[in-house]
Order: structure tokens, then C-alpha cells, then sequence
């Protein structure tokens, strides 16, 4: 089941990266070289993450409700807003309140899987 | 007498354990709504405890990416645990086993209590470990409450998971060399994400990190 063989590795794989440095390497210092790109994983990943989560299908861009969400996290990061904050702020203006632009394909794909209508056949669309 | 090292750690990550159990609860619930159950979320919190590697993995699989996907952008993103482990490698005393689980309690936050001053061992120790206990306690009331919550649309959720991610980018952007890196990534992924299956544009991106052989 490829949850458990995420969990599994994700977990394995995290104890053995944490314990490079304190037990395999003992104080020796990285290279100057592969400190520099390893210290550019971390933003360049997460800033992936950020555009695959908002704008991301199955292999296309899909533009809906979850950009709203995104610009109010955007506000809320400025204010330096602390980061539970930030994501229920990005949360509320998302559900089909005032009605969802479009529903994104992913989403659309899980609750299909669930037997679970499509959210135009579940709630009216109120596109203004 | 003065305090212990550990009691201080302990003492001083207190405030941040409230953020961190909050934090974990988010972990929770984001992670239930991505299909995960609710057994995985807690094992993965009890042996994976880095939060932004565990987010990574939920949205991934939540997004249908695959596990393949999954794994290579939470160990990416957790390769920064390496120069991390690397810099106070030197505070850490003992055998083997000691050192393995003293560097398990190295996070973000309790790397940066023990290393106000000369980094200390027992300040990390104590701070890990309560910070350790407030990430899998929030990450089950989060598995637990999140079932309560109902319809993950119905939150939003789908917006939570992008927000998350802005919040965690804007801590690790601390130099402009790593805002390149930043942008340059978004980019990647914005192109390949009409070409490539859920999951791909993100692990793509990260050769971005490629920029920083330059510095010698």
C-alpha cells in the first residue's frame, strides 16, 4: 500500500539524514560546494509545493477557488500571522459558500472514487 | 545550583510546544483529508518529526502523486537535517545509540533554542523532547478531530495545503540566493505541470538547489 510504503521510507530514510552528521561524520565539516546546494533544497522544494498545490491537476493547470485562498495566505503571511492562523485564513474563503469557481480535476478524481457526486451535481454553481 | 541543561531546553521550548501542537493537530487533519487513515499519519509523525516533510508527503499523496513522488520530496526536503546535524555534531558526547537519538530531536526550532549560545546538548535534549511529545499529541488530536470535521471541502482544504507551504518557504528564504532558488523552482513546476503526473514538477524543481555549487 503505498501509504505505508511512504511512511515507512519517509521515516527511514529522515532518522538516517538527521543522523549523518552526529554520527557518521562525528564534526567533520560538509564540503563548501555541497553545503551550498543543499542549503537551496528546502525553498526550492517548498516553493514547488506552494505552485503544484495551487495551480496543479493531473497534468494540467487548474485555476479555482484555491488561488483565493492562496492570495488571503499571502495577507496573512505579511502580517506575519502565526501559521495556524495562516492556513484556516486560506480555508474560509475556499468551501462552496459563494460558490466555488471550478472544482479542481484532483479532487474531482478523489470523490469520484468515493461515490461521491461531482460538486455541480451536489451544489448549484454561483459563477457571477 | 543552576539549572539543569535539560530542564532549561524543556523550559524554553514550552511556548514554542504550544505552536508545535497546534502545528501537529494541522498535520492531522491535513493528512486524514489526503487519505492517509489514521494509523500512517501517527507513525509517520512518531518516526518521521519534521513537520514540512510530512506535509510534503500527505500532499502529495493526497494529490494522487504516487509514493515514488512522495518520498523523494520529504528526503529532499529533509537533506537540510544533514548541515543541521553537521553543525552541532561537535555538542554531541557519548556512544553510538546516544548520538542517534539526540540527533532524532534535532528540528528546526529545537536547533535554534540550543544554539543561542555555545550550542548544548542538554538544551537540545530537553527542548526536543518536549517538543517531540506536543508534535505526536497534536498530531492525534488533529487524526481524531479531523474525522469531526467532516467534508474536507467543506473546510477548504484544498486551499490549506498551498497557504501551509508559502508559510514554511518564507522561513527558509533567508538570503537572496535562496529567493532565486525559490522562484526559479516555481517556475519549474508551473511548466512541467501540464506534462508531467502529480508529484513529478515538484521533485523536478529541486534541481534548482544545483545554483549553490557555484559558491566554493
Amino acid at each position: 500500500m503505498s501509504v505505508w510504503t511512504t511512511v515507512a521510507a519517509v521515516g527511514a530514510g529522515t532518522i538516517v539524514l538527521k543522523a549523518v552528521g552526529p554520527v557518521l561524520l562525528g564534526g567533520r565539516p560538509l564540503p563548501p560546494r555541497v553545503a551550498g546546494v543543499v542549503e537551496l533544497l528546502a525553498p526550492a522544494l517548498l516553493s514547488a509545493l506552494v505552485v503544484s498545490q495551487a495551480v496543479g491537476g493531473d497534468r494540467a493547470l487548474v485555476f479555482d477557488a484555491r488561488l483565493l485562498g492562496l492570495g488571503a495566505a499571502v495577507i496573512a503571511v505579511r502580517l506575519r500571522a502565526p501559521l495556524l492562523l495562516v492556513v484556516v485564513v486560506a480555508a474560509s474563503p475556499a468551501p462552496s459558500r459563494a460558490g466555488r469557481l471550478t472544482e479542481s480535476r484532483p479532487v474531482r478524481e478523489r470523490r469520484r472514487k468515493r461515490g461521491e457526486p461531482a460538486l455541480a451535481e451536489a451544489a448549484p454553481q454561483v459563477v457571477a | 545550583m543552576t539549572e539543569s541543561g535539560y530542564r532549561e531546553g524543556a523550559r524554553l521550548a514550552a511556548p514554542i510546544a504550544i505552536a508545535v501542537l497546534a502545528f501537529g493537530a494541522t498535520f492531522g487533519v491535513l493528512a486524514r483529508a489526503a487519505g492517509m487513515g489514521i494509523a500512517a499519519p501517527l507513525v509517520m509523525s512518531a518516526t518521521t518529526f519534521a513537520g514540512s516533510a510530512q506535509f510534503a508527503a500527505a500532499s502529495i499523496l493526497g494529490a494522487a502523486g504516487g509514493s515514488a513522488a512522495a518520498i523523494a520530496a520529504a528526503l529532499l526536503l529533509n537533506a537540510r537535517y544533514v548541515p543541521i546535524g553537521v553543525s552541532v555534531a561537535r555538542g554531541f558526547s557519548g556512544g553510538t545509540l546516544r548520538r542517534l537519538l539526540g540527533a532524532q530531536l534535532v528540528v528546526d526550532e529545537s536547533w535554534a533554542i540550543a544554539s543561542r549560545r555555545n550550542f548544548d546538548f542538554r538544551v537540545l535534549a530537553g527542548a526536543g523532547i518536549v517538543l517531540y511529545v506536543a508534535w505526536n499529541a497534536g498530531t492525534v488530536i488533529g487524526v481524531l478531530g479531523g474525522g469531526a470535521l467532516g467534508d474536507p471541502r467543506r473546510i477548504g482544504l484544498d486551499a490549506a495545503f498551498p497557504a501551509l507551504f508559502l508559510a514554511l518557504l518564507v522561513t527558509q528564504v533567508r538570503t537572496r540566493r535562496a529567493l532565486v532558488a525559490a522562484l526559479l523552482a516555481a517556475a519549474v513546476a508551473f511548466a512541467l505541470i501540464p506534462f508531467a503526473a502529480p508529484g513529478i514538477p515538484i521533485v523536478a524543481a529541486s534541481v534548482v538547489c544545483l545554483l549553490g555549487w557555484r559558491r566554493g
